[in-house]
């Protein structure tokens, strides 16, 4: 995969759209240190030293007047080098869609990642440019991102597509409500040694309830997962 | 092939057999000097996997000695059945005891709460259940115990044993493994039904 040139389009209700170099993107901003929590869906986490914009000053940077409420971003195949996206025995329908809520887009917490540990972001971890919501799921934080659509509609995001009894459009960490296959209560931190797992109780909202539980202010969380 | 003797055959599969233990072993050994160096990022999950995985093949290879023996006219494997089945037994042990220790941490409410809600696990416990009942019955003295108990339901059963003498025959091994041949079956059932 080739993140050089990277070209991201713009598109739906925004006020400029259109195809942009990724470097014109991020033009004059500088990337902040987050350190934050990742805690996978599958029950193992990870404090990770990320490098990121927050998506905030992302969004009001290329002066596009958001008027919907909600925000979609995609990620999709570049290359065929790029393999085991579209093989036969992938279940997924690429390009891989993941979805926020303007309000979640426009939080403070949530950054678009460049750099990890110091150093630029290496392609496994979805250069040239990832999301990070750190009190969501690690699936809703899509990688690569090629494609950025502001609609009205909320999107089905692609876990959401593939089984929507196990993964919702949210995906909010919550040790309250278990998936259907295994428990949400704990998690495997990482990185763990052989004869312990380091396993420990899961937070709601990942730990960061204080800071983003207004935004879902009486809303059922059994019901919106 | 055929022509492998019953006792050369079972120090083949000693060595086969235990040879998954001991690679494992050795990425033990290479993660007790480097954390994640041996099993990777999540050593515990590796660990379990990896046992899981070979309880599965070990368990297929005790089931598929029957058909073959008979295919290939080879006694010497049916005599050797056990030792696959004792093996496949063991490794299940250890990854029910991974599970039991490292997942469960040997809390009766978290084992409860998973045989309730996880069906893999309900299944999983159920086969080892299983599994560990076909294992302490199948030592040589419970083995003869049940022949006996049985000779007195058919008497002329009985004078076919005396006449073939206290060796092992071909038609006694048969014997045994129709014996236990739906127990198996149940158990590799409900263990397919599982993740590894």
């Amino acid at each position: 995969l080739t993140t050089d040139p990277w070209t991201v389009s713009v598109s739906g209700e925004a006020k400029k759209t259109g195809d942009f170099a990724f470097e014109d993107v991020i033009k004059g901003l500088t990337p902040e240190e987050r350190i934050y929590r990742f805690r996978c869906v599958e029950a193992w986490s990870m404090v990770v030293p990320w490098m990121g914009i927050p998506l905030k000053r992302i969004l009001e940077h290329s002066s596009r007047r958001v008027t919907p409420s909600m925000w979609c971003s995609r990620r999709c195949i570049r290359l065929k080098k790029w393999s085991g996206q579209r093989s036969f025995f992938s279940s997924i329908d690429w390009p891989y869609v993941e979805g926020l809520r303007m309000d979640e887009a426009y939080h403070p917490l949530s950054i678009m990642v460049t750099g990890l540990y110091g150093k630029e972001l290496p392609n496994q971890n979805g250069a040239p440019w990832r999301l990070m919501v750190p009190w969501k799921y690690g699936f809703k934080s899509i990688k690569s991102i090629v494609s950025i659509h502001f609609s009205k509609r909320q999107p089905v995001n692609t876990w959401q597509a593939l089984a929507a009894h196990e993964y919702g459009f949210y995906a909010n960490v919550n040790p309250a409500v278990d998936h259907p296959r295994w428990s949400q209560a704990s998690e495997r931190r990482l990185p763990s040694s052989i004869f312990d797992p380091n396993r420990r109780p899961t937070l709601p909202f990942n730990g960061y309830a204080e800071e983003v539980a207004d935004l879902y202010r009486g809303m059922d969380l059994r019901k919106f997962y | 092939m055929a022509a492998l003797s019953a006792r050369r055959l079972k120090v083949l599969l000693w060595v086969g057999l235990s040879a998954p233990l001991l690679w494992l072993l050795v990425l033990i050994g290479k993660e007790l000097q480097q954390t994640n160096s041996g099993l990777g990022a999540e050593p515990s999950e590796a660990l379990l996997h990896y046992l899981g995985e070979w309880s599965l093949i070990v368990l297929l290879a005790a089931l598929a000695v029957s058909p073959l023996r008979r295919r290939l006219h080879w006694p010497a494997l049916g005599q050797n059945r056990r030792l696959i089945g004792l093996f496949a037994f063991f490794y299940v042990t250890l990854h029910v005891l991974t599970y039991l220790g490292l997942y469960v941490q040997f809390q009766m409410t978290e084992l409860l709460d998973d045989f309730v809600h996880r069906p893999y696990i309900t299944a999983g416990i159920a086969a080892f259940v299983a599994l560990f009942l076909m294992a302490m019955t199948s030592t040589q003295w419970l083995a003869q115990t049940a022949e006996a108990e049985l000779a007195t339901i058919a008497p002329t059963h009985v004078h076919s044993r005396s006449v073939s003498s206290h060796t092992s025959t071909l038609v006694e091994q048969r014997q045994l493994a129709g014996r236990s041949n739906l127990p198996v079956g149940a158990a590799v059932v409900i263990g397919r039904a599982r993740p590894v």
